[in-house]
Formats: C-alpha cells, sequence, structure tokens
C-alpha cells in the first residue's frame, strides 16, 4: 500500500512538473495571452495594466519560477477572464464531468464483460457475429456522432429520453449509452479473447474433467483470469475516458468541465487551463489506483508482484 | 426528409425601422413614450432560450459577449437604449439631451425602483459610472472622455465630458446600465440586482441561467414588457443539439443556427428568423505597405471580388453587398444612394495596370479560425482571377487580435465589426491615423471623424459620416463585404417575435 | 485502441515474468488457398480504391457549392444521378468530398501513425537498453502523458498554436506513440538481461546491434499489427478533434469533417453523415482485417485477436 501511495505521488509530481512546464511555455511563447481573454478594443493602456496586474510584465523566467512554485503547493491563482479563483471554477463543473466518466465506465466493464463471455461461449452463431458486429461499430463511430444519433432516435423520434440538459436520471441515459459503447466493445474483445486463451489452459480443462457445469466454470473459473485485462483497460484508459466524456457532454449540453476548459484554452486563461488539467491528472491517478486495487484482489500473484497497470 | 432548397423554407427575415433615421433626429431629445402605467399583457408562464454557450462573467463592465448582454439587458436598464430603427431612445431617463455633445442634460423617469425596492435615483448614474471607469476593462477607456456627473437632484443630472463626443449616448446604451446601491463586483456575479424587466433567479455554471419577470416594470418602457414570468437560458454548445431541442419542444427559441441547419428547422416545425444584426464583413486593407498605399490597388480589390455572389452563397439571400463600412439604414451614415463597387474584373486590371502592377503582385490575407475560412478562399480565387497571388493565414484568434496594426501581419485581414449604430468606436479604432487597430492614414478622413464625433446634431453627424462614407469608397480601407446576419430558431407561437438589432435576447414586447 | 494488444502481451508477462517475443511462422497455403485468404482485405483495398482513384473518376469538384441545390438527398432517394450520394448544406457534391476526404484521412493516419511507430520504437528501444536516468525519464514520461486526457492535449496545443496539418500531426502522434514505446521497451528489457545478449556481446557485438537485427525482425509483425490499428484509430480520433474544433481548418475535407458537417445536419439530410461515417466503419473494419490477417500470416504469439 505504501509502495502504491509512494508511485502515485511520484507520478502525480511528475505529472504536475511536465504539464505545468508544457503548458507555461505554450500559452507564453505564443505571444502575449491578454489578446486571448481581453477584447479586441482594449486599448493598449488598459492592456498594459492588466499585464502588470497579472505580473505578465516579469521577465519569463521569474514567472516560471513563481508559478512552479505555486503549481507545487496546487495553488492555481485567479482566472484570467473569470472573477474568481481558477480551482473553484474548475472544481464547479468538474464533477458533472466525474460522473458522466465514471458510471461510463463501470457500465462499459459490466456491458463489456458480459459481452465478451457470451460471444467466447456462443461460437460462430448468428449472436455472435450480431455482437462482432456491434462491436466492431462501437470502435467505428465516433462519440459525438453517436450522440447525435442517439438523440435523433429517442429523443427527436421516440420521446423517450430529453435531448439535452441534466434534470434526473432520464436525462444521463443516452449520454452514458454514447459513451460506453466504445469502450465496452474494446473490453468485450479483450475478454473474449482471453477466456478463449484461458478454456485451453489445463486447470480449465481439469476443471472440466472433475464434471464442475459449464457455466460455473465459465464464470467462477475463467472470468476471473479474463477480467483482468478488462481492469487494467480501465487504468490504461482513465485519460481517454475523461477525454471522451468531454467530448459526450459537448453534444448533450451536460454541464461539465468541457466547454470551460476549452473556452479557457482559447481565451488563453491559463490558470484555468493549468488547475483542470492538474485535477485531471489527480483523477486519472486515483482511478489508477483503484485499478491497481482491484486487480490485486482478482488476482493474488499481483499482490507480490509489480503493479501492472502502471507502465512497469 | 424531404428534400430541401432554400425556397420554401419557413422563415422570416427581420430588419426594423426602415429608412426612418432621419424622421427620428430629435430622438433622444424628445420623450418618445407615455410613462403611464399599462395592464401588462398576459404573459406565459416560461420561455427557454438554448444558447450556444455559458455566460462566463454577469459584471456590466467585463462582460463582451452577446450571451452576456442578454442577460445584463435583462436585468438592468441603461439610461438609453437603441430603438427598433436605430435610434437612440431615452430608456430609464425621461429625457437625455445635449446642446454641445459636452454637457448632457438628463432626467430620470419617476418612480422607478430597482429589485431590491430602493428607488432609482441619479446616484445610480454616478455609482455606475465611477465602477466602469475604475475597471480593467475595454469600457474604462470609453468613460475617461465623462469628466464628471453632477447630481442636481433625485431625478436631474448632468454627466459633462472633457471633450465633446457626440457618440456618448451610443456607447452608454450598451454597458452603462444603473447599479443600485451597496452593490458589488462579487454581488453582481452572484446576485445582481438592477431595474429592468426581469430579475436574478438562478444560475448553474455550465448548465442554465433562470431570470424571473420584474413584477414592477410596469411603466411604459421603450424595451416593453417581459414575455414570460419566467426565462431559462440553457447553455448547449452544439447546434444539432439545440435543433433537437426545438424539436422535442425542450427549447422556445435556439440561437445561432448555420445556415446549413434552416432545413432542419423547419423540419423540426420550427421556424427560422433571419436577424440583420448591424454586422459589417470586411477585409481590412493595410495601406501602410506597397501597393496599398495607392487607391488605385484599394479601389482594383474591390472591384475584382465579386462579393454579391459570395454573400449569397455562404451567407444567404439577407446579405448584400455593401457600399461603405455601413451595414443598414439602421446604422448612422448609411446612405441609400451610395452604390457599392461594381464587380468588374477587368476594371481592376486596368486599375492595377494604371497603378503599375499590370501583372499584378503577391500578397497575404490573414483570417482567424472562428469565421469560416470559405470566405477568405473564395475572395482569394476572386483576387487570383485579376492576378493578384493571395495566400491565406490562418491564425488563431489571440493571435490575430494581436496582428490588427502590426506592420509585419498580413497586409489583408477578414473581420466583422459589430454592432454598427454608431460607427465612432470602428472608425476611431481602425480607421483613424492613430486607432491603436489601424494601418490606414488619411488625413481627411482623421478630420471628419473629429467632426462627427463633435457634432451634437444627430442629422449633421449623419451628414458627416456620409460624407466619410464617400470618402472610403474613394480611398478605400478595406474590400467592403456584406451585412453579416444572426439566425434564430424559434417554436411556431413564437414566429412573430422581433429579435433585436444587436443580437441581445431580451426577451420582452411593446 | 492499439494499447490493447499490448495489454494482453503484458498482462502476460507481468504474470509468469516470462517474456517472449513473437515468432514468425510462416504457414503454407496452397495456391487457391492464398487467394482465398486474401479475401479479409477487400474492405481495405476498396477503401485504398475509393480514396486513390475516386478523385481521379469523379468530375465533380469537392469545393464547389451550389447553394440551389443544398442538401440534394442520393440519387436512389429521390436525387439526381449528377450527385449520386447528394449534397451537402452548402449544395457540395458528397461522393466526391466522400473520396477527397478518403484520400486526406488516410494520408493523414498514416502519417501519424508512421510517426507515433517511429518514434515510439526508438524511444522503447532507447529506454530499455540504456537502462538507468533514461529509462526513468522515457518511462515517466509515458506515464505523465498517461494521466492527462490526450484532448486536453489536443485543446491546449490548438489554442495556443492554431490550427494546422501539423499541429493535427502532433496532437494525433502524441496519442499513439505511447504505445510503441512501452512493447519495445520491454522487449528491449528482457534482451538486456538474457544470457543471449551476454554472449553477442561477448562476440563483440553491441546492444543496438543486437536489437537491431535480432529483435525488431521479430517484434515486427506486432508493430505491424499495432500499426493498422493505429492508423483505424487514428482516423476516429481525428474526427473527434475535428468535431471540439481541434482538427484542420474548415477548408480542408477529412472524413471527420465530413462526419462532423453530416452531423449539423443529420435532422434534414440523412446521407450527409452516414456515407463518410460508413466510410470510417469501411477504414476501421478493413484495419482490423489487416491486423488479423497478419495474425494469421505469421501466428503471433498472444495478441489479441482485434
Amino acid at each position: 500500500m505504501a509502495r502504491l501511495a509512494l508511485r502515485a505521488l511520484a507520478i502525480l509530481a511528475g505529472t504536475i512538473f511536465f504539464a505545468s512546464s508544457g503548458i507555461f511555455f505554450l500559452i507564453h511563447l505564443s505571444g502575449d495571452p491578454t489578446y486571448g481573454f481581453l477584447p479586441v478594443n482594449t486599448s493598449p493602456e488598459i492592456r498594459e495594466s492588466v499585464r502588470e496586474r497579472l505580473g505578465l510584465d516579469q521577465p519569463l523566467l521569474t514567472q516560471y519560477c513563481m508559478f512552479m512554485r505555486d503549481a507545487f503547493t496546487l495553488d492555481f491563482g485567479y482566472s484570467w477572464s473569470l472573477r474568481q479563483p481558477a480551482a473553484e471554477a474548475v472544481l464547479r463543473v468538474f464533477p458533472a464531468t466525474m460522473q458522466l466518466a465514471l458510471i461510463g465506465t463501470v457500465s462499459a466493464v459490466v456491458v463489456g464483460v458480459v459481452l465478451g463471455v457470451i460471444t467466447s461461449a456462443t461460437r460462430s452463431g448468428p449472436l455472435e457475429w450480431l455482437l462482432s458486429a456491434t462491436t466492431l461499430v462501437g470502435l467505428a463511430i465516433p462519440g459525438f456522432w453517436l450522440g447525435t444519433l442517439l438523440i435523433l432516435l429517442f429523443a427527436v423520434e421516440l420521446g423517450w429520453f430529453p435531448s439535452s440538459g441534466s434534470a434526473g436520471w432520464r436525462s444521463m441515459v443516452l449520454p452514458i449509452v454514447a459513451l460506453t459503447l466504445h469502450p465496452a466493445s474494446m473490453i468485450a474483445r479483450l475478454v473474449r479473447a482471453n477466456m478463449r486463451d484461458v478454456e485451453s489452459t489445463m486447470y480449465i480443462r481439469t476443471a472440466r474433467a472433475k464434471g464442475v457445469p459449464t457455466r460455473a466454470v465459465q464464470w467462477r473459473h475463467m472470468l476471473p483470469n479474463a477480467i483482468l485485462p478488462a481492469v487494467a483497460y480501465v487504468g490504461l484508459h482513465a485519460a481517454g475516458l475523461i477525454g471522451g466524456a468531454i467530448v459526450i457532454e459537448s453534444v448533450f449540453a451536460w454541464p461539465g468541465v468541457g466547454r470551460m476548459a476549452l473556452q479557457a484554452a482559447l481565451e488563453r486563461d491559463m490558470p484555468v487551463i493549468h488547475a483542470f488539467v492538474v485535477l485531471s491528472a489527480v483523477m486519472v491517478t486515483l482511478v489508477n489506483i483503484l485499478v491497481d486495487l482491484t486487480a490485486m484482489a482478482i488476482d493474488p500473484r499481483l499482490r507480490s508482484s509489480q503493479v501492472m497497470s502502471n507502465a512497469t | 426528409m424531404q428534400r430541401q432548397t432554400t425556397h420554401g423554407i419557413n422563415r422570416r427575415r427581420v430588419i426594423q425601422g426602415g429608412g426612418s433615421l432621419i424622421a427620428g433626429v430629435a430622438g433622444w431629445n424628445v420623450p418618445t413614450h407615455s410613462t403611464a402605467a399599462q395592464t401588462p399583457e398576459p404573459v406565459r408562464d416560461q420561455i427557454v432560450v438554448d444558447l450556444d454557450g455559458d455566460v462566463s462573467t454577469f459584471d456590466p463592465a467585463l462582460t463582451y459577449t452577446t450571451r452576456g448582454w442578454s442577460i445584463v439587458h435583462s436585468i438592468y436598464d441603461a439610461l438609453v437604449d437603441f430603438g427598433s430603427d436605430g435610434t437612440i431612445v431615452p430608456l430609464a431617463a425621461e429625457t437625455f439631451a445635449t446642446d454641445d455633445a459636452i454637457t448632457f442634460e438628463v432626467t430620470l423617469r419617476a418612480g422607478m425602483t430597482f429589485h431590491d425596492g430602493s428607488p432609482v435615483t441619479t446616484a445610480a448614474i454616478t455609482r455606475s459610472i465611477e465602477y466602469m471607469r475604475a475597471s480593467d476593462s475595454q469600457v474604462a477607456d470609453l468613460i475617461t472622455v465623462v469628466d464628471r456627473v453632477e447630481e442636481i437632484d433625485d431625478l436631474n443630472a448632468r454627466i459633462i465630458c472633457s471633450e465633446p463626443a457626440a457618440w456618448l449616448p451610443s456607447q452608454l446604451a450598451v454597458w452603462q446600465v444603473l447599479l443600485p446601491e451597496g452593490f458589488t463586483p462579487e454581488s453582481l456575479e452572484n446576485n445582481p440586482v438592477g431595474s429592468g424587466p426581469y430579475r436574478w433567479g438562478s444560475y448553474e455554471p455550465g448548465n442554465e441561467i433562470v431570470l424571473v419577470r420584474n413584477l414592477d416594470y410596469i411603466w411604459g418602457s421603450p424595451k416593453g414588457q417581459a414575455m414570460a414570468e419566467e426565462v431559462v437560458y440553457r447553455f448547449v454548445p452544439e447546434s444539432a443539439t439545440r435543433v433537437a431541442d426545438l424539436a422535442t419542444g425542450q427549447a422556445d427559441i435556439i440561437a445561432r443556427i448555420p445556415i446549413e441547419q434552416e432545413a432542419g428547422i423547419e423540419g423540426a416545425g420550427g421556424t427560422v428568423i433571419v436577424a440583420d444584426i448591424l454586422a459589417t464583413a470586411f477585409v481590412r486593407i493595410a495601406t501602410d505597405v506597397a501597393p496599398f498605399d495607392d487607391p488605385r490597388v484599394r479601389r482594383a480589390l474591390n472591384h475584382a471580388v465579386d462579393v454579391q455572389a459570395i454573400a449569397r452563397a455562404l451567407e444567404g439571400e439577407s446579405s448584400n453587398r455593401l457600399a461603405s463600412i455601413y451595414p443598414d439604414e439602421r446604422a448612422l451614415g448609411f446612405d441609400p444612394d451610395l452604390q457599392p463597387f461594381a464587380y468588374d474584373p477587368e476594371l481592376a486590371r486596368e486599375l492595377l495596370a494604371e497603378a503599375g502592377y499590370p501583372d499584378g503582385f503577391s500578397t497575404s490575407l490573414e483570417v482567424s479560425q472562428a469565421p469560416r475560412l470559405n470566405y477568405a478562399e473564395a475572395i482569394a480565387s476572386d483576387l487570383e482571377a485579376v492576378g493578384i497571388e493571395v495566400e491565406i493565414v490562418a491564425a488563431e484568434a489571440g493571435t490575430f487580435n494581436a496582428g490588427w496594426n502590426d506592420p509585419e501581419a498580413p497586409p489583408l485581414r477578414y473581420a466583422s465589426w459589430r454592432p454598427m449604430y454608431d460607427p465612432n468606436t470602428f472608425l476611431s479604432l481602425v480607421v483613424a491615423s492613430d486607432g491603436f487597430l489601424s494601418r490606414y492614414d488619411n488625413p481627411e478622413v482623421d478630420a471628419l471623424i473629429q467632426d462627427a464625433a463633435a457634432e451634437p446634431d444627430t442629422e449633421a453627424r449623419n451628414a458627416i459620416y456620409q460624407q466619410l462614407g464617400r470618402v472610403l469608397q474613394e480611398e478605400p480601407a478595406a474590400i467592403y463585404l456584406w451585412n453579416a446576419v444572426t439566425r434564430y430558431g424559434v417554436e411556431p407561437e413564437l414566429a412573430d417575435w422581433e429579435p433585436r438589432g444587436d443580437d441581445y435576447i431580451v426577451l420582452t414586447k411593446a | 485502441m492499439q494499447r490493447d494488444s499490448v495489454l494482453r502481451l503484458e498482462s502476460q508477462h507481468s504474470s509468469t515474468g516470462d517474456v517472449r517475443g513473437g515468432s514468425i511462422e510462416r504457414h503454407r497455403h496452397p495456391r487457391f488457398q492464398s487467394v482465398l485468404s486474401l479475401l479479409p482485405l477487400l474492405p481495405l483495398l476498396s477503401l485504398v480504391a475509393i480514396a486513390v482513384v475516386g478523385p481521379l473518376v469523379i468530375v465533380a469538384d469537392p469545393d464547389e457549392q451550389e447553394l440551389l441545390i443544398r442538401l440534394q438527398p442520393p440519387a436512389w432517394a429521390g436525387g439526381s444521378w449528377d450527385h449520386p450520394l447528394g449534397t451537402d448544406g452548402l449544395g457540395r457534391d458528397l461522393l466526391a468530398r466522400v473520396a477527397e476526404g478518403a484520400r486526406f484521412s488516410l494520408l493523414i493516419g498514416v502519417i501519424a501513425a508512421v510517426n507515433a511507430g517511429v518514434i515510439g520504437v526508438m524511444l522503447g528501444a532507447f529506454a530499455g537498453l540504456a537502462g538507468g536516468w533514461i529509462d526513468r525519464i522515457i518511462t515517466s514520461l509515458v506515464t505523465v502523458e498517461m494521466a492527462i486526457p490526450g484532448i486536453v492535449i489536443g485543446i491546449v496545443i490548438t489554442a495556443t498554436l492554431g490550427q494546422g496539418l501539423l499541429n493535427l500531426i502532433v496532437i494525433l502522434l502524441l496519442g499513439g506513440w505511447i504505445v510503441y514505446a512501452r512493447i519495445v521497451r520491454l522487449q528491449a528489457l528482457a534482451l538486456r538481461q538474457s544470457e543471449f545478449v551476454e554472449a553477442a556481446h561477448a562476440l563483440g557485438a553491441g546492444r543496438f546491434y543486437v536489437l537491431r537485427r535480432h529483435m525488431l525482425p521479430n517484434l515486427a509483425p506486432t508493430i505491424l499489427v499495432l500499426f493498422a490499428q493505429g492508423i483505424a484509430a487514428v482516423m476516429v480520433y481525428e474526427a473527434t478533434l475535428t468535431y471540439l474544433g481541434l482538427g484542420l481548418p474548415i477548408e480542408s475535407v477529412t472524413l471527420g469533417s465530413l462526419v462532423r458537417e453530416g452531423q449539423q445536419v443529420v435532422f434534414s439530410a440523412w446521407w450527409a453523415g452516414l456515407f463518410p461515417g460508413l466510410m470510417i466503419a469501411l477504414a476501421v473494419v478493413g484495419f482490423n482485417f489487416l491486423a488479423d490477417w497478419i495474425q494469421a500470416r505469421m501466428r503471433i504469439d498472444r495478441i489479441a485477436d482485434m
């Protein structure tokens, strides 16, 4: 446990260092950032006074040192374009994104594992063909396009769910479906492939030979082995899953952090982008710890050996 | 899914007033509306508006998006407002007059209250001007011309400028909203209190703003009366989703609809309203570098581009080629008799030859990502047809805005400016030789801009700006393009809703 | 999506502690069977055909607008044969645009995947063979990048540097190199410790020589599979970036931008988004079949079936 925590801290520190430096230099080397967040008809005098107030008139190195010092104390400062602390602005909308991402991830794992097990059991039937086709579609269709098609079908034509917004569980259904299809397809394919590998191993054959019922073999003996890649997938793709949520919330007008991040980047509102990136990294790291713990719970061997989901 | 063409689409073009500028010249000297209380019309329970994004600030000194202004002008009233014909009309002021464009005499309407019940007095004028002046925003620049506010009594005051500023009312109409006693920068964001037709309801970041009808707003405001007990502004960035919201009845008005989606709105049973928003599109020509220092070359550019065809193809049938910078008859200085440049590539070639460029030349055209690059492409291909090779430079918005007066930046840049009720700001920033966005230098133009700013009589100002329009055609500062429009989708019951000329969605009705 | 093939490789390695390279074993096929075995390549070949031959054969200009025939349906659904797949919201010929988009998307996909592959393999090999602090830096780069959503990196790069082909490829590259680096590094790491290398070392062969001569050929099929899947993934990812306004400037035609445009008019013109969407699907299916085909031909040990 201590090792895990230390590792997570090291990753976080590295992330904050690289990401903060990257953001700082991208923002500062691409011209005067005040042109991002002040209107074009702001006079040079006002622009200069804003630059002074924000410390943008200091030498770049001084600014960088102060910026990094603040970064490591998680002090992101005041937003340049909103009248509130950057961290506060991001934290107000971040939970909605995480809600979407987490529910989406859990449903992707559940759906993916179930689909994977079913398809590995029923070989070459029409069902398998159908499910394989579905998973391929899941890989091929960009999330925003799927989201819009879902709106067209289930909101406009059938009227089952609202077309946008965040009022009640019904407005969550379509975004979750749109978010889930891609990762669920990936997981289904991983699980199916692993199930087939596991199937041919010695101990499963032994179990079968001993007369354990097929279904029990499948769910009790094979699945724990086959599920590991699905869990590891979540660890490897945690960042991608949050990224996917950002796209989906734009389609469904879900009040998450995506639009704010996009807007802040376009306005070069460095404190907000910074707070957002670091917060995302923290979330990804947390998810990875969870994933490692889950993996250890499933596979005792991992407890002694290295943590699997990280880049060894 | 039926076949759609531009014909037969259920839509309406809105352009209010129409040539009545001169008729309304007395404008802001005469109260045009009775102050007698009217019986309020029955209003809807709720109107839901889909905006294309969040409103990041409600502070009138910091807001600079039409989304933000929509909220600000629903909650607050300014002293004056723009009438539907483009003239300045008194709003919170009963009269607003000047003889010399230096001293503006204001009489407030009696009996107005803020949403917190406190009376609207002349102290509110001082408060808002002081606040704007102290702010670190573009507004502070405009207010520096105001030397002081003299409060004569609760209802009478004088705004005194340090130099003639005939344009001041058109600026006050935008951001000088009346602020109540005891407001703070925080309260402006969290619980703004104004004297306008709607009061603050609630705000959920990234999701929606709710405003509720101000029941005390029953005086005969030229803004009209609230159209609903409650207005919900939702933030829906995806335009296809906004159309879906209209189709499912989740929204009653949807803003910013791309021209391609007009057909979708009709399919959804809605009405498209195409609104002229006093926006001028143009390609600014820097005249501080050869060959653009020669007016013949600049005229040649104007003749070379088939602006009307591009406008119709990309903006739709409501957009037309402009003769100068003024978008339509609501803009001060618009001259219906001034003809736009003719599309005449032959003439363009002749002018180029006369100027010493018979084989043309090569140059570059900068465009920010936000507007369609299609425009730049179409313009460039017309210019290439007369021998001017154009390299298109797509710049990110911040970089683009930093390059307005950079002599190293591409000499041509595609841009648009709005709203252009009063051209003073645009002219003094982009065209005047000392403007900080300008690369144009013409003493005659500078003098006319000065004259217009100092001219208290609206009719005379209009004449000066018309004169300026003719000079700007002789010695172009730009390739003058078209009047840009915006498209709303509305549910059928609201089909007669009249959007404001400045694109602020303030749901009131006279 | 490519990360997951590796995932299975790695989980295999970590749970058994046994690192094996892929082994190549070419099957011998009778002639007719080898023709049959080319069948799975059909989707990809047709995509390539559309992308390469399409713009040469189709006379319509993908950029020419005719507002009077905006959103004309496909020929069989009430349109005309002048525009077999119909027109888009600005009256442009959809068939020509789809062909143009396929070509451009394919090009972007290949360039991005090649770059990601080369950089990933080089860094992975370097990290694994050099070890020590070099390894630690590269590994932490990987870890850091995995902790930040790729979309976010795209947002920051595009907002500050603007839209453009180079920036798009950099964003796609950043999303793709990790997978190669991880797998090659593991192999190189194992190699470093193996007796085999010690022996080669004793014979005077350098590590990089061994890597180049013995390891990379062994890894080639794996990398090829990742590469095939990578191109498909890039094409989908490009569409997503375009949706967020992080793709190419608006005048460039890619399958992603076509789907984006189609999505905008989905309520009045199903065809505008359907056909480019189908092309992306064809690409994903095609490249995945290609990956399967490579695996089948070369029987790569322990690679996921997708």
